[in-house]
């Protein structure tokens, strides 16, 4: 049902996000000056090309990740064959309209 | 359909869903599937940075809500959960601890209940400034 290579991209996507969320929350919860971030922190933060790279790297991680384990959820139910190909499609779907969006939002001021 | 879907939550929690393993299965996925829902909403509202500078400022007001500090907090929790049972998990794929399963567990918890509470202090600091 499942397979040997999405087993290990789950294991090490899971390894590589446990360091880059703490990152992330740190970056985003303690690390502006007034702790409040607003229009113009973003932007800033939007302008500079390194930000935008890292956060898409760390996004496409996250929906492997996430897209990986939410099809196992489902997966754990117990479909046919021909279901778990649809399901898969539809998961890859969402795996593709979300990093759409996510990249949409990194890269919109360029 | 429905009725099928109904038996396998029965079989789920029929076996012991209060013992560690179990439990922390269980917890994995529904941790699992809030945070999956919690990136598409995340993703979908911080859009609004396209739109306007009110339109983003307006939500990162409502991020300061009381409301949504509590679900952060829940966030929190269930990030973290996920993080160690996962870490848990890959430790005994790799072989290591298998004759030591539910001390590992409480272990992993342990250590989870400590980044919990190193997480939401400053969280619960910020609301008592």
């Amino acid at each position: 049902m499942t397979n040997p290579v999405l087993w290990l991209v789950q294991r090490i996507s899971g390894a590589i996000l446990a360091v880059v969320l703490v990152i992330h929350i740190w970056v985003m919860h303690f690390s502006t000056e007034s702790g409040k971030i607003d229009f113009n922190t973003a932007m800033q933060r939007l302008s500079q090309p390194y930000w935008k790279w890292l956060y898409g790297i760390f996004l496409f991680f996250v929906l492997l990740h996430g897209m990986a384990g939410f099809r196992l959820f489902l997966f754990d139910y117990g479909f046919s064959k021909k279901k778990r190909s649809l399901i898969s499609a539809l998961i890859i779907l969402l795996g593709a309209a979300l990093l759409y969006i996510g990249l949409k939002i990194l890269f919109f001021v360029s | 359909m429905i009725n099928n879907f109904i038996s396998y939550l029965r079989n789920i929690l029929n076996y012991k869903w209060y013992r560690p393993g179990m439990f922390a299965w269980i917890v994995q996925r529904l941790t699992g599937l809030g945070l999956v829902l919690f990136i598409a909403m995340h993703l979908s509202s911080l859009r609004k940075i396209t739109l306007s500078p009110e339109a983003f400022n307006h939500l990162m007001e409502t991020y300061r809500s009381p409301l949504f500090k509590l679900a952060e907090i829940g966030l929190l929790a269930g990030v973290i959960f996920h993080a160690f049972n996962g870490a848990r998990i890959t430790t005994m794929d790799l072989g290591l601890a298998s004759k030591k399963q539910k001390r590992f567990f409480w272990m992993f918890f342990g250590a989870a209940l400590l980044a919990f509470a190193a997480g939401v202090l400053p969280i619960v600091l910020e609301v008592f400034k």
